[in-house]
């Protein structure tokens, strides 16, 4: 439509009426409104979490303002938006041999290609709007029904727990919203995002990409990653998100689902480097059936607040996921995750490591779950998560949760927060390396491991030199 | 010339405990001095206040190298000058690798050793060749240049990857803290043979052990024997022999023994 392409939204606030104009000016179907209002309803009927949620008051929402946000931009992205994209993300949109890139600008798409040979054999990689328009069927079983839902509260649980906040009145987490309010909000703005599909038996052995980037001003991004895997078949996507710098305050609300069906296997790589004015929710879910494998790494450098739920749901025996994170703050940086290693049902693994540096007066939160249902018999679950401080003023809580209700599993837990070894960096000065390049050294050995599991060495690259220029020693 | 090492009366604190009390000490270019003692009697206080470690406080006497006093040098200051420390106890560095650290740390050294201090960074293919030759003198595989710098190494494996360090960096004095400690009769020969190999006119070497059974390979030219933070015997090769057929126990508490 004409007409629309070059009409940008500027009306700002969210309103049932925002959610109106957006479905109108996507040309939706009926059913996708109906979602969206239903997801409004949702929102409205909950409350904003509050200061003595057991699950928020670590990440006050007093200086979040909605009022201002500008719920999306209609229209579809000018012809020559990878030209406003980072020059790193051009290259990546223009690299020929890549198996498959999805660019995005603002709301709309940039750029995208699939190589013909997974084309023809019914990979589909598309945005959210693109998949509702030609392939309604798989979008309405997938999309926001089983992984990230807003009807149900994963975190309500009065289940008795040990750990550290085992003391809780009612127990698990009280009677805490939980991730409902932001995946309700995001339910009824959903826009753009990544819809990737893989049928049965293919493999995909080169990564495919995406790009997100937003520059507009006060745009809210509402991305939505659905992927989903079909028995026996292979994939790695790597999704890139990054934002201009500027004064205003900036709204993130996104929503990753990562289904995985049996012996499929998923390598999902979530790396988000947003402009340190940039408020960041995101709720994640993956469901692994039988047999399947996952592994899912989630890299947070940027933003100034992110608040994050990384759910894996083991649904079947023979699952086995490795759960991996990074995040270096700095500045006034606060990064709140809870990962939820979520057992089903039995003999299947979860493997957790987060590792972060943090220096300034940067904070992070990180509250991992472990919960093994009665019928999970012989699950092993594994979690770690280790924190350098790099300065006095930073800080670090880490809280492991265990809810442990077979008997017959494995599971560790530990967790660690401090500076640097002195020792270590002696021992490296003692060769003659200046203490400042001591530091830094160590600080990158510290997230080398997780840098290494990134199959692409353009990306292994970016970040490493994204970390350098963090520890700015 | 000054002497390479001159180590005048030192008194060292830990943790505000005095555990060295009057060291002295000098060491010449070209030789090997063994220190051996008791555990506990202060060697490894000795080489990491020769390296400079933080946590080790001088309280009284004087270091010189090259007869300037290094007290304010700090480690990294004293490597590049040619100070080298082989751990006792060697730390992990997880997530760096062997060939990263040791390149690191030869281009630190080279900036200080280079003519007027603009000497240029060894090329990778130059660093690798050094590298691959330093590691077949310490019969190192070539896995070991991508490993993590002591991670999940054996007692021997670190051993050796020191010695591979020193051969590495080329030290002008060499302090060995226990380096045959925990070592096979198999890797004590290859470890001593690489420190045979680097020993030569212009290197000072500080041999500490508490065995002497290192001493069948390495020739020391002196040897002096430390008791409670002192050293209360120094002589030639044969008092090594003299100390394995003895023990130390008789030379305890020389306080006592003079009173
Ligand atoms: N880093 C340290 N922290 C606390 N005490 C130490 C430390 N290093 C040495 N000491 C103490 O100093 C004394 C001498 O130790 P050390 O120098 O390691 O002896 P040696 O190497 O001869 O076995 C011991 O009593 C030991 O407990
Ligand atoms: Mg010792």
């Amino acid at each position: 439509m004409a007409d629309t392409v070059a009409t940008l939204n500027t009306k700002t606030g969210l309103t049932k009426e925002a959610i109106e104009a957006l479905s109108r000016s996507k040309h939706e179907p009926a059913w996708v409104l109906a979602r969206r209002l239903e997801a409004w309803h949702l929102y409205e009927e909950t409350p904003m979490p509050a200061a003595n949620d057991e699950l928020w008051r670590r990440t006050s929402l007093k200086d979040l303002n909605l009022e201002s946000v500008v719920p999306f931009a209609a229209g579809d992205a000018a012809r020559d938006a990878l030209k406003a994209l980072p020059e790193k993300f051009q290259q990546v949109a223009n690299d020929q041999n890549a198996a498959g890139v999805l660019a995005q600008y603002n709301t709309g798409v940039a750029h995208a290609r699939l190589a013909d040979a997974l084309k023809k054999r019914g990979v589909i990689l598309c945005d959210i709007d693109t998949a509702i328009r030609a392939h309604p069927e798989l979008v309405k079983q997938y999309f926001m029904t089983q992984a990230v839902t807003y009807s149900e509260n994963r975190y309500k649980s009065d289940k008795p727990r040990t750990g550290t906040s085992g003391k809780h009145e009612g127990g698990g987490y009280g009677d805490t919203v939980g991730d409902l309010k932001f995946a309700a909000l995001h339910g009824a703005f959903f826009s753009g995002g990544t819809f990737l599909y893989v049928p049965r038996n293919v493999v995909i052995d080169l990564p495919l990409q995406t790009m997100t980037y937003f520059d507009a001003p006060n745009l809210a991004m509402f991305t939505h990653t659905l992927v989903v895997v079909e028995e026996g078949a292979a994939v790695k996507l790597i999704e890139n998100y990054a934002s201009k710098a500027n004064e205003t305050q900036r709204f993130s609300n996104g929503a990753v689902e990562l289904i995985v069906k049996p012996g499929a296997s998923l390598q999902y790589f979530h790396l988000q480097d947003y402009a340190q004015n940039v408020w960041h929710f995101t709720s994640q879910a993956a469901l692994l059936e039988k047999d399947s494998s996952l592994t899912w790494l989630v890299g947070t450098l940027g933003s100034q607040s992110t608040k994050a739920f990384l759910d894996c749901k083991m649904l079947g025996t023979g699952t086995n996921a490795a759960l991996l994170g990074f995040f270096f703050g700095e500045g006034t940086q606060h990064f709140d995750q809870h990962t939820f290693q979520n057992h089903i049902i039995g003999h299947s693994t979860s493997d957790l490591l987060y590792k972060g540096a943090l220096k300034d007066n940067a904070y992070s939160v990180f509250r991992g779950l472990i919960r093994v249902n009665p019928a999970a018999q012989r699950s092993d679950a594994y979690q770690a998560n280790r924190n350098i401080l790099l300065s006095e003023h930073s800080h670090a809580d880490s809280i492991p949760e265990l809810e442990i209700e077979a008997n017959d599993v494995r599971c560790t837990h530990g967790a660690t927060v401090g500076p640097i070894d002195p020792e270590q960096v002696f021992y490296l000065m003692a060769r003659g390396i200046p203490r400042a390049q001591a530091e830094q050294l160590i600080t990158e050995g510290f997230f080398d491991p997780l840098m290494q599991k990134i199959p692409l060495e353009s990306i292994r690259d970016e970040l490493t030199a994204a970390i350098k220029t963090k520890i700015g020693m | 010339m000054a002497a390479e090492l001159v180590i005048k009366n030192l008194h060292v604190q830990v943790e505000g405990k005095e555990i060295l009390k009057g060291i002295n000490l000098t060491v010449d270019k070209g030789e090997i001095h063994a220190v051996m003692g008791p555990n506990g009697s202060g060697k490894s206080t000795l080489a990491n206040t020769l390296a400079g470690n933080p946590k080790y406080v001088v309280t009284d006497g004087e270091i010189l190298y090259h007869g300037e006093n290094i007290a304010a040098w700090k480690p990294d200051e004293r490597a590049r000058k040619g100070i080298f420390l082989a751990f006792q106890y060697p730390m992990a560095i997880p997530g760096v690798t062997v060939a990263n650290f040791l390149r690191t740390a030869l281009n630190a050294r080279r900036k200080e050793t280079g003519s007027n201090g603009d000497a240029k960074a060894i090329s990778i293919p130059e660093f690798r060749k050094l590298m691959t030759q330093k590691m077949e003198l310490l019969k190192l595989d070539n896995t070991f240049a991508t490993r993590y710098l002591n991670d999940g190494f054996s007692g021997g494996e670190k051993k050796r990857v020191e010695i591979l360090q020193m051969a590495v960096l080329n030290p002008e004095l060499a302090v060995l803290d226990e380096t045959d400690s925990g070592l096979d009769i198999d890797a004590l020969r290859i470890v001593s043979e690489g420190v045979n190999a680097l020993a030569g006119p212009n290197v000072g070497i500080v041999l500490i052990t508490h065995y002497q059974r290192i001493l069948n390979y390495i020739k020391p030219h002196f040897v002096h024997v430390m008791v409670s933070g002192k050293l209360a015997l120094s002589g030639g090769a044969e008092l090594a022999l003299q100390l394995e057929e003895k023990g130390y126990d008789w030379l305890k508490e020389p306080e006592a023994v003079g009173k």
